[in-house]
């Protein structure tokens, strides 16, 4: 039995459709994550599983029972926010122990609860402060604590790293995943951040203009986007047109022209002309050879971009298209802007957008391929 | 020595200067009343040539003076409260109520701010004429409330508008009925601004004049009593009287700056 179950859930604010025909469900011990743009659904979606908002249609069951018109308080969520939203006036001890008193848990039993869950986050010795007195970190692992502290049928976080600092969001991150594996609590996480998204996720919602695009595990929706949509929201991906001539994929041009609608419409077997996306790092670079070669394109570097562990080329092609090469840094080093280059896209690099994924293309391992050849 | 730290002491002495001068006009006229009061002089005069508690033994005893004394601490008493708790509630209501209406609302209870209140009295005055209530402590408790109670409105609306409505969210989420995240989330965060309401609400009621002074033909209070009492003669016991409320309020606030409970106050900030 799942936890939370969405069903064709549609939430609308006068003329504003903000969630339309939603439907998911969280599975048991399970971290889902919503994943979208800002203003795309998703913490909308979180409020009506937390009750402060109701649905315009649809259902939204808890633990197997409907729950459309019961109030948050008897709900039995565990909400985290961005914003922390602890009790400025109570100390880290009182702050963890309010839902307990709330359910009219003893006293001793309830300061043995809150020494346990303050051990967990690893906040045994602030028990006896403010809020105030603690860094954003410390706090967010406060109300973390506050939320798990009364055993929530779901723990739901909306945005909760986005306040904090990069460094201490990705610590806090690691964290997260540590303690929700442990307490195996079903989970739902609200995020536009697709990196926080891929890191804890054990499925993704992404959505977009209040519909899901696409569920799917980090790496399905990363390998095999359905959607142009998830193709470009979830890491960096070149979008092209290819032709299927005689088992050989061969891109023919840009994108851009097309309508926003043929992307499905294209994706058909019998369809010579299809919308196909590759990923940066599956673009293999070479220094010399000829555009004679299967897979091959001469191209000229746009642009070249140092980032660290990697390096990110633009290159435009002589067909016509510009695409992004990603490489590790120790390579590509002799390519500046204007160098000419080859560039080899093996067939199975290619992903058909629109597809449902596994099986349309080949599937070998592509990620070894990323080293650059020069 | 730089140009840029001849500049920085430059703009260091306009500093003192301005407060300073501060200082001076606001702080050395309560000073010179303070030290009068202390006289044992038949009459105002400064620098006295005696000192003593005098006149605190007098408007301590004088049936007048303790009359309006204590008539002026009821009213505040009551009004007190009451501004508060109205002010609560309107400032709930415009917070959270429905949106219609709402600055309508808003512009009418905060109308008493800025009309001059010798308009408001005139009508007031004339409403207790048609009700027999002059001279009444309601009739003095409706009007001071009337303009306390914008005070009160601003004050809480303004921090009811920065509270953070996802802490009454999470107490919601830990299974407090809204009553109840209210009663123990929202108000304690609305305490320094409740607190400061009563002070504001205190004072006003405490140093209305105007209006009062229409209500009123034999029970008076205070600022009446000292209007008054300045009209016949110069008499010390107005300075007394003005002594007394000047360590009251510093004993006062006093207290509440130690406790970090005024708003403003370092210790109160978040």
């Amino acid at each position: 039995m799942s936890t939370v179950q969405l069903e064709n859930v549609s939430k609308s604010f006068g003329a504003t459709i903000a969630a339309e025909n939603v439907s998911f469900e969280v599975r048991p011990g399970e971290l889902l994550t919503l994943l979208g743009p800002s203003g795309c659904g998703k913490t909308t979606l979180l409020r009506i599983v937390a009750g402060f908002l109701r649905p315009s249609s649809g259902l939204v069951r808890l633990a197997g029972k409907v729950v459309n018109t019961v109030p948050p308080h008897l709900r039995h969520v565990g909400l985290v926010f961005q914003s922390y939203a602890l009790f400025p006036h109570m100390t880290v001890r009182d702050n963890v122990a309010f839902g307990l008193k709330m359910h009219g848990v003893s006293r001793a039993e309830s300061e043995r609860r809150v020494a346990e869950i303050l051990d967990l986050v690893q906040l045994s010795e602030r028990a006896g402060h403010v809020p105030s007195q603690l860094s954003g970190g410390q706090q967010q692992r406060v109300a973390l604590a506050r939320a798990l502290v009364t055993q929530p049928t779901i723990l739901l976080l909306d945005e909760p790293f986005s306040a904090l600092d990069r460094q201490i969001g990705e610590l806090l991150r690691a964290e997260l995943k540590r303690i929700q594996r442990r307490l195996s609590i079903s989970t739902i996480l609200v995020t536009h951040a697709q990196d926080e998204a891929l890191m804890l996720a054990d499925r993704v919602v992404v959505m977009n203009q209040g519909r899901i695009e696409q569920i799917g595990a980090p790496e399905e929706l990363y390998r095999w986007p359905r959607t142009r949509f998830v193709a470009e929201f979830l890491g960096r991906s070149n979008l092209v047109r290819i032709g299927d001539v005689a088992s050989r994929i061969r891109i023919e041009g840009p994108l851009g022209t097309e309508p926003e609608t043929a992307t499905t419409e294209l994706h058909g077997p019998q369809s010579a002309l299809r919308i196909a996306m590759v990923r940066p790092e599956y673009v293999r670079l070479h220094c010399v050879g000829g555009a004679t070669h299967d897979h091959w394109y001469a191209g000229r570097v746009e642009e070249a971009h140092y980032l660290g562990h990697t390096r990110l080329f633009r290159i435009r092609l002589d067909v016509g298209v510009s695409i992004e090469a990603l490489t590790l840094s120790a390579d590509g080093r002799d390519l500046v802007v204007d160098s000419v280059v080859f560039v080899e896209i093996p067939p199975e690099a290619f992903h058909v957008v629109g597809s449902s994924g596994a099986g349309e293309l080949p599937r070998s391992d592509i990620a070894a391929t990323d080293r650059l050849m020069v | 020595m730089s140009a840029d730290s001849g500049r920085e002491d430059v703009k260091g002495w306009v500093t003192r200067g301005i407060a300073g001068a501060t200082l001076v006009f606001l702080v050395l006229p309560q000073f010179i009343l303070l030290i009068e009061s202390f006289t044992a002089d038949n009459h105002l005069t400064f620098p006295p040539s005696r000192y003593g508690l005098r006149w605190y033994g007098y408007i301590l005893t004088d049936p007048d003076w303790v009359g309006a004394l204590v008539r002026s601490m009821v009213v505040a008493s009551v009004v007190t409260p009451l501004t508060v708790l109205i002010g609560l509630a309107a400032a709930f209501a415009l917070d959270r109520g429905p949106r219609r209406g709402r600055r309508a609302i808003y512009t009418l209870l905060i109308a008493p701010m800025i009309l001059p209140h010798v308009v408001l009295g005139l009508g007031q005055f004339q409403i207790a004429f048609w009700t027999h209530m002059q001279d009444t402590l309601a009739a003095y408790t409706l009007a001071h409330l009337t303009i306390a109670l914008p005070y009160a409105i601003i004050i809480i609306g303004a921090s009811l508008q920065v509270f953070d409505r996802r802490v009454e969210e999470a107490a919601q989420s830990l299974g407090a009925v809204p009553w109840r995240a209210v009663v123990y989330v929202t108000l304690p965060a609305l305490r320094p601004s409740l607190i400061a309401t009563a002070i504001f609400a205190f004072i006003t009621s405490f140093d209305e004049f105007i209006i009062t002074y229409l209500l009123s033909t034999r029970q008076v209070t205070i600022p009446i009593q000292i209007f008054n009492s300045l009209s016949f003669q110069l008499e010390p016991s107005v300075a007394a009287i003005s002594g007394l409320t000047l360590i009251v309020t510093a004993a006062l606030s006093g207290i509440l700056i130690a406790r970090g409970q005024l708003p403003g106050a370092p210790q109160a900030m978040r």
